[in-house]
């Protein structure tokens, strides 16, 4: 169970106080796909980052099943975030040197699993990119560089996967197939929440929340 | 994996490593040829000083100083013994003592210091820690070069002394002092010449250093002196003792802040490439920590990363140092007993001089990359 209770935060400035978000309470069900939407400057990169555990709110609670997760260690809150949370950006954010399966490979090494040989090998052969685990993400294209993304941030299978404008580069051949991922991946039980403002990512959500 | 990254990222920026080991190397090279010279020369120095001769006599309290110097008939003998109350206190700095007895005689018309010796403390450290005086075997004698010219004498002649006949071992190149016209000979020929058997009438020593200053080094002589021998007095040859004071302060001196300079230099280097480092790598860190990496971990990478290349610099630049010195410095510098070497007890302060200072300069950039914020490095983008 992943939960916002009465979230609010706000970016001062000099001059004027930006609220981002005021008071935004949210439950989510267990292999929902939740689309936040909205237009530019309405506060979803933020609510995704609290939703993380990466940015604490001002007031409120977020909950990724008992643990309120601002009420816990920065240490804590880290080693949670391992084994709760999969992050995807829309920049992908791959480690240069590291080849295809290392940057699989390293968020498995957070929890504790040195050597997922095989987890990797079906998690490639799933998303479509068993062929490219020995090359480094320069040498893909950008659709296959975001499904590694994708593949890093299941790879130690967390209940939670947050992505921020996860079809924001790719061209339709390349968001369709990640959109079939992303459907999948909810299915498997995973809390899906996904910031977007593609439409055509709304259309897969069960549930849309508008900012 | 954390090895992996590390080796990953040192792949990564070849270049940047590669700069920074070199440096690393050279800071290291040349702070280890610097002492390795400064060793050497200052051995070759301290040689030097020795060479000038005993800096620190030690007559009898009854004695006056002048009768000493001038070899007269109004020196005071003491016993042997007390030399041996002396050996006992090794806080003493004075050391390598030599039983003296010295007279000034007639030997076919020409005077002569006839001067019986026995060097005391049996076996020493290296052999540039010797005693300054070599024992002269029974019935032999060694010459002063004037005495030797005068009585025209050459090595293997006999030399007749007060009714005993002895053979002429060495003659000693010319000195320029009295030493020129003194008669080396074995104590207990002495004694059996002259008399006051188990006597002497000075005690030659020198002066050890031990890294202290000269005045603190003369107190603590005066002290020890006080407490073992009260019974003799001390004559300084000043110009010797602050000759060999000053050769070494002006070595420790250059090297004291040579180390200085290296270790700035050493952190300024690593700790700007660091900056750099840390400032290129700001987006990696950033979405290693929102994958829930702890900062440690990211430290971690950072600083095995300097100790492998530290641990490699101050391997190579150990080696280069060492060899440059042995080229290099042995090429004008004399010494008299050991050849210019690599110094291999040097080798873990090297090791670990070097590991800690990239560490320290490590922490700079790693307290940089703590003030890092993931969330603002990943929104930035």
């Amino acid at each position: 169970m992943i939960r916002f209770d009465n979230l609010t935060k706000i970016y001062k400035d000099s001059n004027t106080d930006v609220v981002a978000i005021n008071d935004l309470s949210l439950s989510f069900k267990q292999g929902e796909i939740n689309i936040i939407h909205g237009k530019s400057g309405s506060g979803k990169s933020t609510l995704l980052l609290m939703a993380g555990g990466m940015l604490k709110p001002d007031t409120g609670y977020v909950y990724w099943g008992d643990n309120n997760v601002y009420k816990t260690s920065s240490l804590k809150r880290n080693r949670l975030r391992a084994s709760y949370v999969g992050f995807m950006f829309q920049r992908f954010y791959l480690i240069p040197y590291l080849n295809v399966y290392d940057n699989i490979r390293y968020p498995l090494t957070l929890v504790g699993n040195e050597n997922p040989k095989k987890r990797i090998s079906e998690l490639a052969e799933r998303i479509g990119i068993a062929h490219r685990l020995t090359h480094k993400p320069h040498q893909l294209s950008i659709g296959e560089q975001q499904r590694v993304a994708l593949c890093r941030s299941i790879a130690n299978n967390p209940p939670i996967l947050l992505a921020d404008e996860p079809t924001g580069n790719l061209d339709v051949e390349n968001s369709k197939i990640l959109i079939d991922i992303l459907k999948e991946e909810a299915q498997n039980g995973r809390y899906v929440i996904i910031v977007t403002h593609d439409d055509r990512v709304l259309e897969i959500g069960n549930r849309v929340i508008h900012l | 994996m954390l090895f992996k990254i590390v080796f990953s990222q040192i792949k990564q920026k070849l270049l940047v490593t590669l700069m920074l080991l070199i440096a690393m190397i050279a800071l290291v090279s040349l702070y280890v040829y610097i002492k390795n010279t400064s060793q050497f020369t200052n051995r070759s120095m301290e040689l030097i000083m020795k060479d000038m001769g005993h800096n620190y006599n030690l007559i009898s309290k009854d004695c006056k100083k002048i009768d000493s110097y001038l070899i007269n008939n109004n020196q005071v003998y003491f016993p042997i013994s007390q030399s041996d109350l002396l050996l006992k206190e090794r806080k003493m700095p004075s050391k390598y003592y030599v039983a003296m007895q010295q007279e000034r005689l007639v030997v076919q018309n020409t005077e002569i210091i006839l001067s019986g010796i026995k060097p005391l403390g049996g076996n020493f450290e290296s052999p540039e820690k010797r005693n300054l005086l070599d024992a002269v075997k029974r019935n032999e004698v060694r010459l002063g070069a004037d005495i030797a010219k005068s009585l025209n004498l050459k090595t293997s002649d006999t030399i007749n002394i007060e009714g005993k006949t002895f053979k002429v071992a060495t003659i000693i190149p010319y000195n320029g002092d009295i030493d020129d016209y003194r008669v080396w000979a074995n104590i207990e020929d002495t004694w059996e010449v002259l008399g006051n058997k188990d006597s002497i009438n000075i005690l030659l020593a020198f002066l050890c250093m031990h890294g202290t200053n000269l005045e603190n080094l003369l107190v603590q002589q005066q002290i020890l002196l006080k407490a073992t021998t009260p019974n003799l007095q001390q004559i300084i040859k000043m110009p010797i003792a602050k000759g060999r004071d000053k050769a070494r302060q002006s070595t420790n001196k250059t090297l004291i802040n040579l180390f200085y300079i290296i270790s700035l230099i050493t952190i300024i280097v690593i700790s700007v490439t660091g900056l750099y480092e840390v400032h290129e790598r700001r987006r990696e860190i950033g979405i290693m920590l929102s994958m829930g990496t702890s900062y440690l971990k990211i430290i971690a990478v950072f600083l095995i990363r300097i100790l492998l290349l530290a641990i490699i610099a101050s391997i190579i630049g150990f080696f280069i140092g060492s060899f440059l010195s042995i080229w290099i410095t042995s090429s004008f510098l004399e010494t008299n007993t050991q050849n210019i070497s690599i110094i291999w007890s040097d080798f873990p302060t090297a090791l670990g001089l070097t590991s800690l200072f990239a560490i320290i300069a490590q922490l700079i950039p790693v307290i940089k990359m703590l003030s890092l914020d993931p969330v603002r490095i990943l929104v930035e983008d």
